[in-house]
């Protein structure tokens, strides 16, 4: 009897231990790892990128060495989602430090929510390392909003194989670009990669005729101020009218990942896309980035010249997050960092909105970006893109409406006071 | 004792009141507000449900939800009872590869469905564009997921929402049959051999025999098709997100769109309730009508 409880009593100890420890280490009171490990400040970012998540892992623990705060990125796979879950979370004390956001009009009601930090500091510390700029685009009525997530300049690539075999060369006027476009179709190339696939996509053409027609027109038509029936407006779409009629675009249901295949293989001969779609030709395989050129559409009137048109998102700070003074150090570390720089060359084969990289590197890293920076010095005056340069109301419904003049080119005059509706509405 | 059965379906009804509930008692609380997610909602009344029955896109959603009922029914419902009966009369073994075959796409999900359809359906390469190229059909090839104009004159419902409707039964068509078949084959045969022995024929033992008891298989199958069919979202979301131009948007897609698109959750609310409250009664107006 006496072994029998012997043995119970020492079984139960051990059981009991077991538990102990079990529910204990659950709970975090034996955390091992913050006792051994350096004190590591975590700060969450939200993103939408899925493609950039191993990206943000190796940024976040390369600043955690450097810096003692480590980024924790979460990604929705959805625009949407993100749009949502930043919506609610800001008024709460779960905010995240970080997240990703637009520029331009679409930053406008997060920035009045009041929930937002204000970085003029953080740009005062940093400027010197970033483009020039770019301070001006992420500012909005004085208040600078943001630091920089991705800055990419809206260019038209070209096939240059494609080119050379037809004995062409990136048109100078816009009468050249016209009949260009006439001779690819002629020669059964998709003279333009321009679709509806994603809904945005549908803004892009409206937003190049616009601005290479008249720059201060298309600023004001931002503001809610001028017509969408004035004649400037009128011309830029029968343009576009024209060039529906004469099939110059690639089938309308293509999304814009499925540019960069179809330009491979010399189907298509020009992509009006944003700088980060060389990251789309870099993926794939046998894929000769020296093949790829880069060109803007010509200006239409003298009103359109020297313009280029920009992207910037961003990265704001939560007011309400937990740590927000680690995420404005972090955001220091992250704009002059070298590192932090070349990992995003590297990693995402993007171009560097950072002064770190050499004229010679960033021509290493892709002879794109050497043709890109020539482009953006030749037109210094930047337009904002169509997605953040108005209310994001007004962009969901004018994607709706170029759409429809994309498949009915004839009803071009019916969207066109349609938007001068929604005007009346929205502003 | 009396308090044992309640204690039993307790934790089913906890789940069930903060899962489906409570929920749904939010959204008819919210449908009376304005919230965009990031300011506080604001009281307005009426005013969402004022605004969405007036709003045209909404009406044609409206009409879209419609057409997928009546579609769905004539497709995954008239096709698979006819399917049924046909091969009802077959021999086991080819019943059993028949219902394989038939059942197979109802075993993949909606997301699924509607990628092996954007494959079929996109202009380049899409399979039947390319099928039609091989066969020389090339004056036949269009650009599918873009065809907007109204399936009659008189209606705002595009072709593109009879194709989405196409796929969708694709993927239901075999739970359907199969429903059917099983139904059949519980019909007793000496009602059919009293029937022919009495000089009936095959189409009036199929409607007097058949038919009739066939009644609580086809209340299911048609209730189901209802039901899901106007609460429509994943297929038509996935191949096309509701367009192009919101054209083939259902009442599901305009909720969503006006919630986390467009931020207007109020109207979302409003959309969501009118959807519920609506399924509701057809269902229940089917089910007295065929109970009767």
């Amino acid at each position: 009897m006496k072994k029998t409880n012997k043995a119970k009593i020492i079984k139960a100890t051990f059981v009991f231990t077991f538990l102990f420890i079990f529910m204990f280490s659950g709970l975090g009171l034996f955390n091992y790892s913050s006792i051994l490990a350096e004190e590591i400040t975590e700060i969450d970012l939200y993103h939408d990128n899925p493609e950039w998540q191993d990206f943000w892992v190796e940024l976040g623990e390369l600043s955690a060495e450097e810096i003692g705060i480590k980024l924790n990125p979460i990604y929705f796979d959805e625009t949407e989602t993100l749009e949502t879950r930043v919506r609610t979370d800001l008024r709460t004390a779960d905010a995240p430090e970080l997240f990703k956001w637009w520029f331009g009009e679409r930053a406008r009601p997060i920035v009045e929510s009041g929930m937002v930090e204000e970085l003029s500091d953080l740009w005062d510390k940093t400027e010197e390392f970033i483009n020039p700029g770019v301070r001006e685009a992420l500012t909005l009525d004085g208040f600078a909003y943001s630091m920089p997530y991705d800055v990419a300049n809206w260019v038209w690539f070209y096939n240059k194989e494609v080119f050379e075999e037809h004995g062409q060369t990136p048109p100078e006027t816009f009468d050249e670009f016209m009949n260009q476009l006439d001779y690819f179709r002629e020669n059964d190339i998709d003279p333009i990669a321009h679709s509806f696939g994603e809904s945005w996509q549908a803004t892009i053409l409206a937003a190049e005729l616009l601005i290479a027609t008249d720059i201060e027109k298309y600023e004001r038509l931002n503001r809610g101020e001028g017509s969408w029936t004035s004649d400037t407006v009128v011309e830029a779409f029968e343009i576009w009218k024209e060039m529906l009629e004469n099939d110059y675009f690639v089938a309308m249901d293509y999304s814009y990942p499925e540019y960069a295949e179809i330009f491979a293989r010399g189907e298509v001969a020009y992509i009006p896309m944003g700088s980060w779609y060389n990251s789309f030709f870099a993926a794939i395989e046998d894929f000769d980035l020296e093949n790829v050129g880069v060109t803007m559409m010509p200006p239409i009137t003298p009103a359109g010249e020297g313009t280029m048109m920009i992207e910037a998102t961003n990265m704001m700070v939560s007011s309400n997050a937990p740590e927000v003074e680690k995420a404005k150090e972090w955001l220091e570390w992250n704009a002059s960092s070298r590192e932090a720089s070349e990992l995003f060359v590297s990693e995402l084969g993007l171009l560097p909105w950072r002064t770190h990289l050499t004229e010679e590197e960033i021509d290493e890293a892709s002879p794109v970006f050497t043709e890109i920076n020539r482009l953006d010095e030749e037109n210094p005056r930047k337009a904002i893109r169509f997605f953040e340069a108005f209310p994001s109301d007004f962009v969901r419904y004018a994607e709706d409406q170029f759409m429809d003049m994309m498949l009915n080119p004839e009803n071009y005059m019916e969207v066109l006071e349609n938007l001068d509706a929604q005007v009346e509405e929205i502003w | 004792m009396k308090l044992s059965k309640y204690l039993y379906i307790f934790p089913a009804f906890i789940i069930t009141f903060l899962v489906l509930i409570l929920p749904a008692i939010y959204t008819i609380f919210l449908s009376f507000r304005e919230w965009d997610l990031l300011m506080p909602p604001e009281w307005v009344g009426f005013q969402n449900y004022l605004d969405i029955v007036q709003d045209p896109i909404f009406l044609h959603s409206f009409s879209n939800s419609i057409a997928w009922i009546i579609g769905t029914l004539a497709i995954a419902g008239g096709l698979a009872l006819f399917l049924a009966t046909l091969i009802n009369s077959c021999s086991k073994k080819a019943r059993i590869l028949y219902v394989i075959i038939f059942v197979a796409p109802f075993t993949l999900s909606p997301t699924v469905v509607s990628q092996i359809w954007i494959r079929i359906l996109q202009t380049s390469p899409g399979g039947i564009n390319s099928l039609l190229r091989n066969l020389g059909l090339e004056e036949h090839i269009t650009t599918w997921l873009t065809l907007t104009n109204p399936i009659i004159p008189i209606s705002s419902v595009p072709v593109l929402t009879l194709i989405l409707i196409f796929v969708y039964s694709w993927n239901l068509l075999g739970l359907n049959l199969l429903l059917f078949l099983v139904g059949l084959q519980s019909i007793p045969a000496y009602f059919k051999e009293a029937a022919k022995l009495d000089g009936a024929n095959h189409f009036q033992v199929f409607y007097h025999i058949t038919l009739p008891m066939l009644k609580p298989v086809t209340l299911i199958v048609i209730a189901n098709t209802i039901i899901n069919s106007w609460r429509m979202f994943d297929i038509p979301w996935v191949v096309v997100s509701g367009g192009p131009s919101r054209m083939s948007e259902t009442l599901a897609i305009t909720m969503y769109r006006q919630s986390f698109n467009l931020f207007r959750t109020g109207q979302g609310a409003a959309i969501a309730v009118f959807i519920g409250i609506t399924g509701t009664l057809i269902s229940l107006r089917w089910l007295r009508g065929f109970a009767q």
